[in-house]
């Protein structure tokens, strides 16, 4: 247990090893344990009527004792497990009781709690059974962080957003659906008070990109600007912070992550050669720009605790990770629970999850979506390459004008008549000046449609990756069906043995309850992703359709302009 | 054309009228072209000539020629099929009224005899000759068969009207002869005409190289080379032709390179039809996997650019026949006109080289009648010594000596009486010896003038070194002592060896006067053909001027035109498209 233990606080630290910077690894290692520090002040002074001040230090001590209770039982396992197994019972129980006691004394403010409770309770049953498969591992782990914050963010965009109702539509049909029937109250008390206000959507904005010059390597930094106005606060905030490409990169992971079945917008392809020329980085300032803009545009993404984060704090990277270090934290109490077990649920549960790993999709409308993805991928690189192959052939057509203007030039310089070399001059400029009708056609060419095709592409590949994710989600699910059989088999067992042993008969029950609690809660969200899935689908190809609309109708206009130019210009000629 | 049917049904002394008339155009033609060169006034000389030998099929003749020449466009090459023989290509050409079949190399032919025949006159080019393998290799590929053959008519039907345009051309009898039905193009090539035009025309009149007047002066005319270049000499019209010259090969050299750089617009033009095309299709077969809309609207696109592919295919075709062909014509042009600038400067330095010979020639002659006075002059002072030679004959150291000691005693003491006879005696054998002279010359043939001017010039030479012994004698006494005394010694002994000295002398005499008269004959006969020349030059330099300047705007208005139906047809396809747009979007 000690080596998987090593091993997934080496896989949870892996992610974020891009983002931190080699040359200040003791920087990095002080800031997260002050800042954490002033994350948790906060949160005890935002909720004192929630809860007690005496019961959070109990927290506390209930995660250290577990620590030295782990240790025991490896060392103790050879001598004899029965005299410890009573200890570790107990703590857990008193545990277990105090959680209950906090729900029956404020049902209403501690639902969020308990449903934290339950996750960390459920943690090591589902780090035991991916412990096989070690890359997913950081996947599961990722999307309960969020998760619970992303409960808490709701119901604060409930309650804060609840003038929103009225305007987003789709959003709150998404918020139905993930809240319980308190919150929908809440809502209708709300409503009728904040009907006759209204929301600005975010502004964001990208730009003053510079680079930044180190001794081993370069970078280039982006300027983001958000300003958020909303009519319920008397001033406008306006937060500009300084963000770098592995910054969105990371950001992009994140909401990838925490929103399995969800299509983010994607961000611009990673280039080594020739990055930081002007063209390029305004290109890829661009496409960022989009990438943001588009993620404050989405319903469900537009709340994302880590796109706040993203947007308005100093520093991104280390609140991340010190928040990963918190959920270690908190799921290590549960660990214990498996090795009571013994190498019997070990081995079943290694068969169960070898067995669970086959997919597949039975939602015919998804079947259609995914292979209708299929071809368009292959359509649009088609597109894209015969727009590129026409606007290489131009840029040569363009210089074979530029030649031809060239050699009419020299011949005007033949001692002919001065009318001739005066036309001769004449078909000269013109030449010239066709050459730049033509390569400002290019131009536009690449910004309209090219830029266009090449976008949706990627986006493409992000709705690929949002079935991914669906589908690791699908296999979470059903590794915790297989923990619920596990249970509820020993739960059997135990009735069935003599009544000198039914002494854990409650402790069983109760985890046989938090499985399947568990597992109902992994079913809801795995239904919850499949219906974000098809709304993005439908969304993504509403947009899509508009958006390909909208460059093709620019490049027609370009189209049509240098053409009427060309007329012009040689109407011109027509008459000297 | 009428003439020659209307002559059909008659009999057979009315073939004899018509012989005689076809005996009397050759004397017709030499006055059309030593006169001024406009249409009207040769067609005014035409009606005397006709009413003066009173043939009314000539007259005929004469209207026929005046509605073909006003009327270049009824030229028209309608087909082209392989011959019976099936070994080359003809060519049908129609007229109003009948059709005749040539090939290609009987159009050369044509081309190279015009130029023979009118060396001041700018013949237009034809086009070039494929290669027997373009042939093979195009056997297997109809359509680029086909398209090199309508090209080649297009060009031929060119060649053929713009030879009708020329004032000088278009009334040749050659080229109404290759358009003539019942003449076969290999007896106009052995008829009169042409058969007698000499090897070099240089060697024959410029407004008529045909002529047999003075032939015997062409023939001997000097033929200069074509690595001789006397600027020095040049006259300030030659510098002018110069400057022209060099202008024009430039001129030249930078149009080819333009129809090289035409080539190049238009295959590149052509890649981006391939790209056009492709990105249709694409956008074609993006469109089926959307929805109804949509898929309609992206349709339309890809119609859109298969239509700009069709556009710019038919931009390209246009572009060859309206600018790239004219360009190459142009380009061939200027070489043909820095050609006939040539021919003027050959022209003018052979007349600079007769002169010359004739400068030299007076010279030589001018040598030859002092020495004919000095010869007179030693034949008296021997009549008067006679007997002293006789005498000293009988020993000879005696008689030498003797001699020498006779001439020095009698030098000083005669010298007056010498002088006066001399001057009353030398013209009366001179005009005696005239007469035999030529007499003799005129029973001689062509070759012994030939060995006589070969002698001629070796004693020229000789002479030429004597007469720079006389320059140098006049400085001093003492060696004209001693070369009067080396002369006396060469004409005893020329007097021993030859009885006939007196008659060689005035022989050489004779055939160096003609000579001189002949040369000037030539020299008059050249400075006129130089001054007819340079005339034809320049009336023939400001057409072309005037035909360029007009090809050049004709060329430079299709291609505007061209241009500006090629963006609008692309304009009205991609407005189309736009329209359709925003039909479906609302």
């Amino acid at each position: 247990m000690l080596g998987h233990n090593i091993y997934e606080e080496d896989d949870a630290f892996n992610p974020f090893a891009d983002s931190v910077s080699p040359l200040n690894p003791p920087k990095t290692d002080q800031e997260p344990s002050a800042e954490g520090v002033e994350e948790e002040s906060p949160n005890v002074q935002a909720s004192p009527p929630k809860t007690h001040i005496y019961t959070s230090p109990r927290k506390r001590s209930v995660n250290l004792k577990s620590l030295p209770f782990e240790t025991l039982t490896l060392d103790s396992a050879p001598l004899g497990p029965l005299q410890f197994s009573d200890a570790p019972s107990m703590a857990p129980e008193n545990n277990r009781l105090e959680v209950g006691l906090n729900t029956k004394i404020n049902p209403l403010k501690g639902s969020s709690p308990a449903l934290n409770a339950d996750f960390s309770a459920n943690k090591p049953w589902i780090s035991e059974v991916n412990s096989f498969s070690p890359s997913p591992i950081g996947a599961t782990e990722n999307p309960t962080i969020p998760n619970s914050e992303q409960t808490v963010d709701t119901l604060d965009a409930a309650s804060s957003s609840a003038p929103n109702f009225t305007h987003t539509v789709s959003s709150a049909s998404s918020q139905k659906q993930g809240s319980t029937s308190l919150t929908d109250t809440e809502n209708q008390k709300a409503h009728p008070a904040a009907a006759p206000q209204s929301l600005t959507p975010f502004y964001i904005q990208v730009h003053d990109p510079h680079t930044v010059k180190e001794i081993t390597k370069s970078h280039t930094v982006y300027s983001v600007s958000t300003r958020l106005e909303e009519h319920n606060q008397p001033s406008v905030s306006n937060v500009t912070v300084q963000r770098r490409y592995n910054d969105f990169a990371f950001l992009y992971q994140l909401l990838s992550n925490n929103h399995p079945g969800c299509i983010i917008p994607p961000i611009p392809e990673k280039q080594v050669v020739g990055r930081f020329d002007d063209e390029f980085i305004e290109q890829r300032r661009a496409a960022l720009e989009v990438m943001l803009r588009k993620i404050s545009a989405h319903p469900v993404l537009r709340d994302d605790y880590s796109f706040k984060l993203f947007l308005e704090a100093e520093t991104f990277d280390p609140r991340m990770t010190h928040r990963t270090t918190l959920i270690e934290s908190s799921s290590s109490p549960l660990r214990s629970g498996p090795s009571t077990s013994g190498l019997l649920d070990s081995f079943t549960s290694a068969f169960h999850t070898s067995g669970s790993s086959k997919f597949s999709e039975q939602d015919p409308i998804l079947i259609e979506a995914k292979d209708t993805l299929d071809s368009l991928e292959t359509q649009l690189k088609s597109v894209y390459h015969a727009l590129l192959l026409s606007i290489d052939q131009r840029i040569q057509f363009a210089s074979a004008i530029h030649d031809f203007g060239e050699a009419v030039g020299n011949l005007s310089l033949v001692d002919l008549e001065p009318t001739l070399s005066s036309k001769f001059d004449g078909l000269s400029q013109l030449q010239v000046e066709l050459r730049f009708v033509q390569e400002r056609k290019v131009a536009q060419d690449n910004l309209t449609l090219g830029t266009t095709l090449e976008e949706y592409i990627r986006y493409v590949e992000s709705a690929k990756n949002a079935f991914t994710t669906r589908q690791k989600l699908w296999q979470t699910w059903q590794s915790s069906v297989q923990a619920v059989s596990r249970a509820k088999t020993q739960l059997e067992k135990c009735k069935k043995q003599a009544k000198s042993q039914q002494k854990s008969l409650p402790y069983l029950e109760e985890q046989y309850e938090k499985y399947r609690a568990k597992a109902a809660d992994l079913e809801k969200e795995f239904s919850e992703s499949t219906t974000l899935l098809k709304r993005d689908l439908s969304s993504l190809t509403t947009s899509r359709v508009d958006d390909l609309k909208a460059s093709v109708e620019t490049w027609l206009e370009s189209a049509i302009e240098s053409q009427k130019e060309i007329i012009e210009r040689w109407e011109s000629f027509l008459d000297q | 054309m009428d003439f020659f049917e209307d002559n059909n049904p008659f009999s057979g002394s009315d073939n004899r009228s018509a012989s005689s008339a076809v005996n009397v155009e050759p004397k017709v033609e030499p006055s059309q072209h030593q006169g001024s060169s406009s249409v009207k006034e040769n067609a005014i000389s035409q009606p005397n000539e006709s009413f003066q030998s009173r043939n009314m099929f000539f007259q005929k003749d004469v209207d026929s020629v005046v509605d073909s020449a006003l009327d270049p466009n009824g030229i028209v090459i309608t087909g082209a099929m392989k011959a019976e023989s099936g070994s080359h290509i003809v060519y049908i050409i129609k007229l109003q009224d009948s059709e005749i079949h040539h090939r290609y190399s009987e159009f050369a032919s044509l081309r190279v005899q015009l130029s023979r025949l009118y060396p001041t006159c700018l013949v237009p080019p034809l086009p070039d000759k494929h290669k027997i393998m373009d042939y093979l290799i195009n056997v297997t590929k109809n359509q680029r068969m086909s398209r090199m053959l309508e090209e080649r008519k297009r060009l031929l039907q060119l060649f053929l009207r713009r030879v009708a345009q020329h004032p000088i051309l278009g009334l040749s009898e050659v080229f109404r002869k290759f358009l003539s039905r019942h003449v076969s193009w290999k007896e106009v090539l052995h008829s009169p005409p042409i058969s007698c035009l000499p090897k070099d025309l240089l060697k024959a009149p410029p407004a008529d190289p045909s002529s047999k007047e003075n032939a015997e002066l062409y023939k001997e005319l000097p033929i200069p080379s074509k690595t001789l270049v006397p600027r020095d000499n040049y006259d300030d019209v030659g510098k002018n032709f110069l400057m022209l010259e060099d202008t024009l090969q430039q001129y030249s050299i930078v149009a080819q390179e333009e129809s090289n750089l035409f080539n190049q617009i238009v295959l590149s033009n052509s890649k981006y039809c391939l790209a056009h095309s492709t990105l249709g299709a694409m956008f074609n077969a993006l469109s089926l996997s959307e929805s109804g809309k949509l898929l309609t609207a992206l349709e339309k696109v890809g119609q859109a650019n298969d239509h700009t592919c069709l556009a710019s295919i038919d931009f390209m075709h246009n572009f060859v026949i309206a600018v790239i062909e004219p360009l190459q014509e142009l380009s061939k042009d200027a070489k043909n006109m820095r050609h006939i600038f040539i021919f003027r400067k050959m022209k003018f330095i052979q007349q600079v080289m007769v002169e010359e010979l004739l400068t030299r020639k007076k010279s030589f002659l001018h040598l030859l009648e002092r020495r004919e006075r000095h010869a007179a002059r030693l034949q008296q002072a021997i009549g008067e010594v006679d007997g002293d030679v006789i005498l000293n004959r009988e020993s000879e150291a005696t008689l030498g000596v003797n001699n020498a000691q006779t001439s020095r005693s009698t030098i000083p003491e005669e010298d007056p009486l010498f002088n006066d006879e001399e001057s009353k005696e030398p013209s009366v054998p001179l005009m005696g010896t005239d007469q035999p002279l030529e007499n003799y010359h005129d029973g001689n043939g062509e070759q012994t003038e030939e060995c006589l001017r070969d002698l001629r010039h070796n004693q020229s030479q000789d002479f030429e070194t004597v007469s720079q012994d006389t320059s140098l004698t006049s400085v001093t006494v003492l060696p004209r002592t001693i070369r009067d005394v080396f002369d006396r010694i060469r004409f005893v002994l020329n007097g021993l060896t030859d009885n006939n000295v007196e008659v060689s002398r005035h022989n050489n005499i004779g055939r160096t006067a003609e000579s001189v008269t002949h040369l000037t004959d030539m020299l008059l006969i050249t400075t006129k053909d130089v001054a007819f020349v340079t005339d034809r030059v320049n009336f023939e330099f400001q057409r072309y001027q005037d035909t360029h300047r007009q090809d050049l705007n004709r060329i430079l208005n299709r291609l505007t035109d061209s241009h500006i139906d090629w963006a609008n047809r692309n304009l009205r396809i991609w407005n189309s498209v736009q329209e359709s747009l925003k039909t479906y979007v609302s």
